[in-house]
């Protein structure tokens, strides 16, 4: 059964959900994943809690957490950016190596979940592995992309436009985007001083042309990369609310048959 | 403020945060609602939670099985005696972990219809905060349902690839295919997840808690039927014994079913924590000494 706790700073707590292996295959490697934030979070919920059962069934050490204003965790979303969220990607990993006497982690991490763990594993040496699952690759187009959907979801609530608040908080989704998440979304930017991972898998629906970036810098760093594309599922942003929580079955497949394959275990 | 992650009921089975409170006579359960897990609609159960800590109740907020964090249920009991039995779970592990004995609940939309039915049945229960509860659609309402999807593009393309039933929208305008409710003599079924009980049942079971003395704050928004349902139903029960005094009501004119705007979100927990406070506080703390909701909600 799965343990649900807090760790980090006493001052800003975040809550954790630690999964032992289910297997007698005891893997050396430990998995963090990466959730969505805002609406997207609460809409993959229930899929990426799967995909954490699934792990543990394999025999990997399995943590899911949450951001700082996010889900269960201490502070609130205004408070964020990026480079916050990112830490607390770190101190999830070194909670996890913790737990489970583990010296390296592999990084799953969907939508902003991706980048994150991209951002993560940049600061880290111990990252073997990292799936960029349908990552958030240009922050501008991604602030872009959710001001238009918002603001389709708001008309068909009935919702009036809403201009932001003085301190430049938004809502998107019922999300208050603050000022300090939009600036470092705004200033993301792909650069690597050395080898974020030893392997990365990037999974998406269609090329990217922002990938080009990406890749060029993985591969000057000699990371394996493996792209794969996945079915149209979109589960993050299905428009129906509180009712439907899709699970994917098929890049569910693809992301625990990639970590599989590259890890030992003991029997 | 502490929050401690609780797992409760038979085997552990049950996911919930406890945030801590330093006055531990009532304590408050927030209920899930539907599929969405504890953490509620963009946080609200979170926000709403700490509010309530900061007005001295300890708050826990769970997942009923099968949602969320709570691993799915092993019995073949219906969805109602389940969840009775999962609200109980969590009234017990409130009062042992703070040593309250008596409780208030707190729900959205199904989540009401539970702590609804969840109160009748537990003593314990001293009071209930409905949001968005049990709902029969008026014709108004169903001519607003319709009018609201005419402006949204992808309604145009499901009717022009004949995904839309003129049929079924006929029916639905006319109330026959609309949350129709069971016939009071049904008995549960076990395979049913949800069915509204007659308008009669309602009107009892609140009529039953009044007697009981137990309080409620009911919330709608004019965004759902709970709100027609509210004005025809449950007002002119209000003005008479035994629901008078008993029972405030708050009308929402501008917020959606999940108070999706992060502002009416704010004015939702500063209502319950408010109302909580008045009607139950111990504490000597005025509104004047407490930090803003806001502060806790964003803006």
């Amino acid at each position: 059964m799965a343990e649900s706790f807090f760790f980090g700073r006493a001052e800003s707590p975040l809550f954790g959900v630690y999964h032992a292996p289910l297997s007698a295959a005891d893997r050396d490697l430990g998995i963090v994943v990466c959730a969505p934030v805002g609406r997207e979070y609460t809409k993959t919920h229930r899929a990426l809690r799967q995909l954490a059962l699934r792990l543990a069934r394999l025999g990997f050490h399995v943590l899911r957490f949450d951001y700082r204003g996010c889900g269960d965790s201490s502070g609130e979303p205004v408070d964020a950016d990026l480079g916050r969220w990112a830490e607390d990607v770190g101190r999830a990993a070194d909670e996890l190596e913790d737990r489970a006497g583990l010296v390296k982690v592999g990084l799953v991490g969907l939508r902003l979940g991706g980048t994150l763990a991209l951002l993560a594993a940049r600061r880290r040496r111990d990252v073997e592995a990292v799936v960029l699952w349908e990552p958030v690759l240009e922050g501008r187009r991604h602030l872009t992309d959710l001001s238009a959907s918002n603001a389709r979801w708001e008309a068909e609530r009935g919702l009036p436009p809403q201009a932001a608040a003085p301190d430049g908080t938004a809502g998107l989704h019922g999300f208050p985007m603050g000022r300090l998440l939009r600036q470092s979304l705004e200033q993301l930017a792909w650069t690597f001083e050395r080898r974020p991972a030893r392997r990365a898998l990037l999974l998406r629906e269609l090329s990217d042309p922002a990938e080009d970036a990406l890749h060029a810098q993985l591969e000057k760093h000699g990371v394996d990369l493996e792209v794969r594309t996945t079915p149209p599922e979109r589960f993050w942003q299905d428009a129906d609310d509180g009712n439907r929580m899709f699970v994917p079955n098929a890049s569910l497949r693809v992301v625990t048959s990639w970590l599989e394959g590259g890890t030992a275990c003991e029997n | 403020m502490r929050e401690l992650a609780l797992q409760f009921g038979p085997e552990g089975a049950l996911s919930g945060v406890l945030t801590e409170a330093p006055d531990s006579g009532i304590g408050v359960a927030i209920l899930s609602a539907g599929i969405t897990h504890r953490v509620g609609p963009n946080r609200l159960h979170v926000s709403l939670a700490r509010a309530l800590s900061q007005r001295g109740f300890p708050t826990l907020r769970f997942d009923f099985s099968g949602v969320g964090e709570s691993e799915a249920a092993t019995d073949q009991d219906s969805y109602e005696v389940r969840t009775d039995r999962e609200v109980r779970a969590a009234l017990d592990v409130i009062g042992s972990k703070t040593g309250a004995d008596r409780f208030l609940l707190v729900g959205l939309c199904s989540g009401a219809d539970n702590a609804l039915r969840a109160a009748l049945r537990d003593p314990r229960v001293a009071g209930a905060v409905l949001i968005e509860g049990y709902a029969f659609g008026s014709r108004g309402y169903r001519l607003e349902y319709y009018a609201r999807r005419c402006v949204r593009p992808e309604t145009w393309g499901r009717l022009l690839y004949g995904r839309i039933s003129l049929a079924d929208v006929a029916a639905g305008l006319s109330g026959i295919r609309h949350r129709r409710a069971a016939p009071a003599s049904e008995p549960d079924d076990a395979a049913r997840f949800w069915r509204m009980p007659p308008r009669e049942r309602i009107v009892a079971d609140l009529r039953e808690l009044a007697r009981r003395g137990t309080e409620l704050l009911l919330v709608n928004t004019r965004h759902s039927p709970s709100e027609y349902n509210f004005r025809r139903i449950v007002r002119p029960e209000l003005r008479s014994e035994p629901l008078r005094g008993l029972v405030e009501t708050k009308v929402f004119h501008d917020a959606d079913h999940t108070f999706s705007r992060p502002g009416m979100r704010a004015e939702l927990i500063e209502l319950i924590a408010d109302w909580a406070h008045r009607r139950f506080g111990r504490t000597p703390t005025t509104r004047a000494h407490l930090p803003p909701v806001s502060a806790l909600a964003a803006f």
